[in-house]
């Protein structure tokens, strides 16, 4: 998949599933505070990205993908 | 759960109501959960919702759907003696009802649930 | 397989659940034998809260289970979030409770799980649920 689809793809599953508008997901925002995420609701992101792109993020991986353009570089190289 | 906790007050009005609580740390629960670190379950609190919620519809309920229920803080017994209980029931389709609840003290919220229940036969 | 008690930190009155049958890190199999003494039984059958808490403690025995392969002590767990969770029969006294966990799963120490309990080959209860453990 070329970058700039999965991004597309990214942003838009994930706006979807957390109830965001998808223009506020830009790649250095902090994933957490844009899309609203607690400690509930962390687990559903990795349970999301699991189910949509069949790439499990494991908890040592977790604490380093801050951004939505961690996460893109994440998924690029796992996918 | 027999005497996990009391009503010390309670006001209906129509299908809405808010009940104050108090739980007891006495209650024979806390034995088992856990063993030297009393921790309510939130199932008992799940409970006391419901059977706060049956006397809001004047009627025993049968829980059939949890929609939701969100536990964001851990309640005892000793840090939360007293807690606010807030009860909403609408028909959704007759003889079918959507519970929203809450429980909370003033402006702290501790528990949200959506469920659907009908009346226990 | 462990005794339960190896597995799952709450203890009499509210142990609800009786065996785990078997686990591997992605499902777990638990069994309950509801019993007349069970704190949540009313008029012979098991009320919602005792499902809903034997699925929680379904989902600590499979924890629990990874915790004592590595000579721990079962952790504590508190239920996080229950969603659509679907409460289909109430079981009798004498039924015999059979859970499928399956981890969906982990982040920031909170463990998603899907549940399916069976009475005699019926479900009567599934759910999601989150579990928090305490390190």
């Amino acid at each position: 998949m070329e970058r700039s689809e999965l991004i597309a793809k990214v942003n838009a599953s994930l706006a979807d599933e957390f109830e965001v508008e998808e223009s506020i997901i830009t790649p250095e925002a902090n994933i957490k505070q844009t899309l609203q995420l607690d400690s509930l609701s962390l687990v559903d992101m990795v349970a999301h990205i699991e189910s949509e792109f069949g790439v499990k993020i494991p908890t040592a991986d977790l604490g380093k993908i801050l951004t939505f353009d961690a996460l893109y570089d994440y998924l690029a190289e796992h996918a | 759960m027999r005497d996990y906790y009391s009503i010390v007050s309670k006001t209906i009005d129509g299908l809405s109501g808010v009940f104050v609580v108090r739980l007891n740390p006495e209650c024979k629960v806390y034995k088992g959960h856990f063993p030297g670190e009393p921790v309510s379950p939130g199932v008992c609190n799940m409970e006391m919702l419901f059977e706060c919620a049956a006397q809001v519809l004047g009627h025993p309920l049968r829980v059939r759907k949890i929609s939701r229920c969100r536990l964001t803080t851990l309640i005892t017994p000793l840090t939360h003696p007293e807690l606010e209980l807030r009860i909403g029931l609408t028909e959704k389709e007759p003889g079918l009802w959507v519970l929203n609840a809450e429980i909370g003290k003033g402006t702290d919220n501790y528990m949200t649930l959506k469920a659907e229940v009908t009346k226990d036969e | 397989m462990p005794d339960i008690y190896q597995l799952i930190p709450q203890r009499p009155p509210i142990v609800m659940v009786d065996v785990l049958w078997s686990a591997n890190e992605a499902v777990a199999e638990t069994g309950l034998t509801v019993l007349e003494d069970n704190i949540f039984v009313r008029n012979g059958h098991l009320r919602e809260p005792g499902l809903i808490e034997h699925i929680a403690q379904s989902a600590a025995a499979f924890a629990g289970y990874g915790t004592f392969a590595r000579g721990e002590e079962p952790r504590l767990g508190y239920i996080g979030e229950i969603k659509d969770c679907q409460l289909l029969a109430l079981p009798a006294v004498g039924d015999a409770l059979r859970t499928t966990i399956r981890l969906v799963a982990e982040a920031g120490g909170i463990r998603l799980i899907s549940a399916e309990t069976k009475v005699k080959n019926e479900i009567v209860a599934n759910c999601l649920m989150k579990i928090f453990l305490k390190e």
